[in-house]
């Protein structure tokens, strides 16, 4: 294998377990950061409390105090691993992942 | 796309077998795309993409693919299931491999068979066309002067125009 990359368990990503429930003011989501994201903010996978009610937007607004990590102005998301607007609002548990530009193929 | 004479649908309308496989082990060896179609399949397509040794001008000497992997899984498989409804094809297996590749080693294939060559072109088309734009995976390239980035998505190799006129796209605007 050229290059410096290496096979962890056969994955590049690993899950880790779920969070413990919140209270019923807070709501608590799994942030993902992939590709070029995960490696500025130096961590692919954190937890994410937040006020009831809140949308997706409130996430990227508190990521963006993350040193190192740049975002766009409106980075594309998904909630539960479907694309989704910034306007959605999050329940407990969800799973919002920002997608850096994509480039399979 | 004339209508060819030949054209039409088969005896009996069976709906189009569609498999869709993400994976981190080689896709050369495969086993689901030596038995894609049936007897009504006139035509088999298969397109592979595979790990080139430059890109943009500089020289690459691996790279490694990340995913989303429930999320890849559910796009690509949202596309071939859209590529069955638009095209006249009687089966198709689309995969992506994640992790380390080497170069020259495949990193997607996509096999149609359908009972006309014309479906086969393009459903392939318009299925590695819409990945590159809506499944959840990543490029990170390393340089042969040592160097590594995560590749953006400029795409040398893209249409220019729309490629299916009409088509709505679900992915990132």
């Amino acid at each position: 294998m050229a290059g410096p990359h290496t096979k962890a368990g056969g994955r590049l990503y690993h899950r880790e377990p779920e969070p413990a429930t919140s209270s019923a003011d807070t709501i608590r989501v799994r942030v993902l950061l992939f590709g070029m994201y995960g490696e500025m903010s130096g961590a692919r996978e954190r937890r994410v409390s937040l006020a009831a009610g809140s949308r997706v937007a409130d996430v990227v607004e508190s990521l963006r105090e993350t040193p190192g990590l740049e975002l766009p102005e409106e980075p594309v998301v998904a909630v539960n691993r479907a694309y989704a607007s910034l306007d959605v609002q999050l329940s407990e548990g969800d799973e919002v992942a920002l997608i850096p530009p994509v480039a399979g193929g | 796309m004339p209508d060819m004479p030949e054209s039409g649908s088969p005896p009996t309308s069976v709906p189009p077998l569609v498999e869709t496989i993400l994976t981190d082990e080689p896709l050369e060896s495969l086993e689901a795309f030596r038995r894609i179609g049936s007897t009504s399949d006139g035509a088999v397509l298969t397109f592979e993409g595979r790990v080139r040794d430059h890109n943009e001008g500089r020289r690459v000497s691996g790279l490694a693919y990340e995913a989303y992997p429930e999320m890849a899984e559910r796009e690509l498989r949202g596309i071939c299931d859209e590529a069955a409804v638009r095209f006249d094809v009687g089966a198709i297996i689309a995969a992506h491999r994640f992790g380390p590749l080497d170069l020259g080693e495949v990193s997607v294939r996509i096999a149609i068979a359908a009972p006309h060559r014309a479906a086969c072109y393009e459903a392939s088309r318009f299925i590695i066309e819409e990945l590159k734009v809506r499944v959840p995976v990543w490029k990170h390239e390393a340089y042969a002067d040592g160097s590594t980035r995560w590749v953006g998505a400029v795409d040398a190799d893209a249409p220019r125009g729309p490629l299916t006129p009409g088509a709505q796209t679900e992915g990132p605007a």
